[in-house]
């Protein structure tokens, strides 16, 4: 379960749970929110990382220049910071594949 | 072959020179140490052969082999050190993310400052399912202390053996306009209630600088905004809704039980799990808030009107320099029309200084990352200031310059904003960090004691005799006392007021080196203010921020410090017999307050 492709399928609900309590205090993912401490994640899918109008990121997310979407997003949320070194991002990430898995699916309803 | 033969030799004539002051132990009472060292010296050949042989035989064979270890141990050492340039086998990371195992929870808390690992991080969604989880943690004596949204700096809900978090008890029960209250679920964040009591024409009385926290830890920690005669957040609590280990849930309130809800209301998460709170809010309205820079000798002429005069007020002093922000907000309703927003000078009029600042410290340092103008132009002031600090963040010099930029800053951003009272009062501090924020009492509205001035006074010139790399701002802000007994506002006499003064040190970088740098200076700052003024001045730290010493006289002065100030004797008994087995508890609390056995 090294990657998205071996991932177990994600549950959008368990993945809401999930965003309400480790991402919510920092991101919203409502159209025409505006940011938080994090970048509002509306439109995530197929963007590259650190360009979100209005949100000033590190270098370090700019730099990173990735896509953003599942297989991406999988591998970033193990471990955000040995992903992106340098990310202000405070966040440990989620070590279970499911729990990757439903959070990914929930974004992707969410912030379409 | 040669050379072992020589390290024989040489063996034999260390132990000669030796003997006289290495003591070989004696199987033989009556012979003592030293007279045996005299022997093998004096007499080599004695003719008391059976008694030297013995004691030198033995020894001997005991020095060849400390010998033989302490040049086994020399030889290992010289061949395996330095270690060759190519050598990576055991070369020293300086960090690392090694893998978690899966079932690990990682908490950590906004300013990255404090994280524990966990196995138990229990999220219920319902309070039928609060209660089953505490109760099933009492019968096994197993923790599960609340946590928030882990926005204290000090991390006071973390607890590596367990938590329990509401973040999906987040529902707002019921608004009673008429009352102006609202019904909530703890787990809500302060931005949703806010939101969701927009509608009904509400708001709350005072805000945090931040407002993603969540109510049950808001109102745990006693959060407070600023404002002489606004008291800190606990105070608004009307009941409270705790989910106890012992005693199952409990409404607390004025009413049914004015002790304990004293007690509980700043309870730091010790007393019961807070599922929900019943909340005093006022009608939502807008404020005008008026940035302008005074100096020390105008505050000294006007500290007292203004105090009394603006209902939000909030001085942010630049060390090194003469420059102190004053920031005042009050309602919209007592001004004869709006006022005339604009400022002076646009932001990137404001903002110029600072980044020139910033492009010539990049050539200064050699930064080699190219960094574009177009990438400086979008930072914000405080982003400018965090990167200028990551330079050289403990070089006083250095930190001096940047805090000249920011007064000057200031001074261009001076004037008039207009906003809801959510949006104005809220306050951009900044990255992470580190701070140490303390409350000391004022006198009163009616006679302030000035004591707050002199405290700055004495922190400025503290800062500059010892040469502290000492960012900017020194937040210092107000509030009417609290009756809560936990409170550090807390005072029986109405009209008391209090001060909070916050110092800082930001950690702009991720590099875990600098990051220590950067740690112990804050903590030698601290200290020095520790030493110098918190005695003087009864000053005692926001339980959101304050530290448990590592050392263990200094934890029990501390602990002492906090029975002088604190009922803690009350809170243990409560803790007692709410929490019998300590499940809520943590290392923190229990250093904070041991447990001591009352006859």
């Amino acid at each position: 379960m090294a990657s998205f492709g071996e991932a177990p399928p994600g549950n959008a609900q368990a993945g809401e749970k999930i965003f309400r309590t480790k991402c919510a205090q920092c991101h919203s993912v409502d159209k025409g929110g505006g940011h938080k401490q994090g970048p509002n994640l509306n439109g995530l899918f197929g963007r590259q990382s650190g360009t979100t109008a209005g949100y000033s990121y590190s270098a370090a997310n700019k730099n990173k220049g990735v896509i953003w979407e599942e297989s991406t997003l999988y591998d970033y949320l193990l471990n955000p910071k040995k992903y992106i070194p340098g990310t202000k991002m405070v966040f440990p990430g989620l070590k279970k594949p499911q729990e990757r898995a439903d959070l990914i699916a929930y974004l992707k309803e969410s912030t379409a | 072959m040669l050379r072992l033969l020589g390290l024989r030799r040489s063996a034999h004539a260390l132990i000669a020179s030796s003997a006289s002051f290495l003591r070989p132990q004696n199987p033989n009472p009556s012979v003592t140490g030293a007279a045996a060292s005299a022997l093998l010296r004096c007499h080599p050949f004695s003719t008391n052969r059976a008694a030297s042989s013995t004691v030198s035989d033995a020894d001997v064979r005991k020095y060849l082999g400390y010998f033989a270890l302490v040049v086994g141990c020399g030889a290992a050492t010289y061949y395996s050190f330095p270690f060759p340039g190519d050598a990576k086998h055991k070369k020293a990371e300086i960090f690392r993310y090694a893998p978690l195992p899966e079932d690990l929870h990682t908490v950590s808390n906004w300013s990255g400052t404090h994280e524990v690992h966990t196995r138990v991080f229990l999220q219920p969604e319902t309070l039928g399912e609060l209660e089953a989880v505490v109760k099933e943690a009492h019968e096994k004596k197993s923790k599960i202390r609340p946590v928030g949204s882990g926005l204290s700096p000090n991390g006071i809900g973390l607890q590596r053996a367990g938590m329990v978090n509401l973040a999906l008890m987040d529902k707002v029960i019921e608004v009673d306009r008429a009352a102006r209250r609202v019904r909530v679920q703890a787990g809500a964040r302060v931005s949703q209630l806010v939101d969701a009591l927009r509608e009904h024409g509400l708001t709350l009385q005072n805000f945090a600088s931040i407002r993603e926290q969540q109510v049950g830890g808001f109102v745990q920690v006693g959060a407070h905004g600023t404002g002489a005669c606004l008291p800190p957040i606990d105070e608004q609590i009307i009941s409270m809704k705790l989910v106890t280990p012992a005693k199952g849930t409990i409404e607390v309130s004025e009413e049914e039980d004015p002790e304990l809800f004293c007690l509980a209301r700043c309870g730091l998460g010790g007393l019961g799990v807070v599922a929900e709170v019943t909340i005093q809010c006022v009608d939502r309205h807008e404020l005008v808030e008026h940035t302008f820079v005074s100096n020390i000798d105008e505050i000294k002429k006007n500290h007292k009107k203004w105090l009394a005069e603006n209902k939000h007020i909030k001085y942010l002093w630049i060390p090194y320099t003469d420059t102190v922000v004053v920031v005042r907000c009050n309602p919209l309703s007592k001004w004869k029309g709006r006022p005339k927003v604009d400022s002076k000078y646009g932001k990137d009029e404001a903002l110029q200084h600072v980044r020139d600042l910033y492009r010539d410290s990049l050539r200064k340092y050699r930064v080699e990352e190219k960094i574009e103008d177009s990438e400086i132009n979008q930072f914000s002031f405080t982003e400018l200031r965090d990167k200028l600090l990551a330079l050289d963040p403990v070089n006083k010099d250095h930190v001096v310059k940047v805090n000249q930029a920011e007064a000057e800053f200031w001074r261009k951003s001076e004037g008039y904003r207009v906003g809801w009272s959510d949006e104005i009062l809220g306050f951009d501090c900044g990255g992470q960090q580190w701070v140490s924020e303390n409350c000391f009492p004022v006198g009163t509205l009616a006679k302030p004691s000035m004591k707050d001035i002199q405290f700055i006074e004495d922190l400025k010139r503290l800062i500059e005799r010892e040469g502290i790399p000492a960012p900017a701002p020194i937040e210092q802000r107000w509030t009417a006392r609290s009756r809560s007994l936990m409170s550090p506002a807390s005072s029986s006499l109405d009209d008391d007021i209090f001060c909070w003064v916050g110092i800082i040190m930001y950690l702009p970088t991720s590099d875990a080196l600098q990051r220590k740098e950067i740690t112990e200076e804050f903590f030698s700052y601290r200290r020095l203010t520790q030493r110098e003024l918190w005695g003087e001045y009864s000053a005692y730290e926001h339980w959101a921020k304050i530290e448990v010493p590592k050392d263990k006289e200094e934890l029990s002065t501390l602990q002492a410090r906090l029975r002088k100030r604190f009922p803690v004797d009350a809170y243990n008994k409560a803790r007692r017999e709410l929490d019998p087995h300590g499940i809520l508890s943590s290392g923190m609390l229990d250093k904070l307050f041991p447990q001591v056995e009352t006859v």
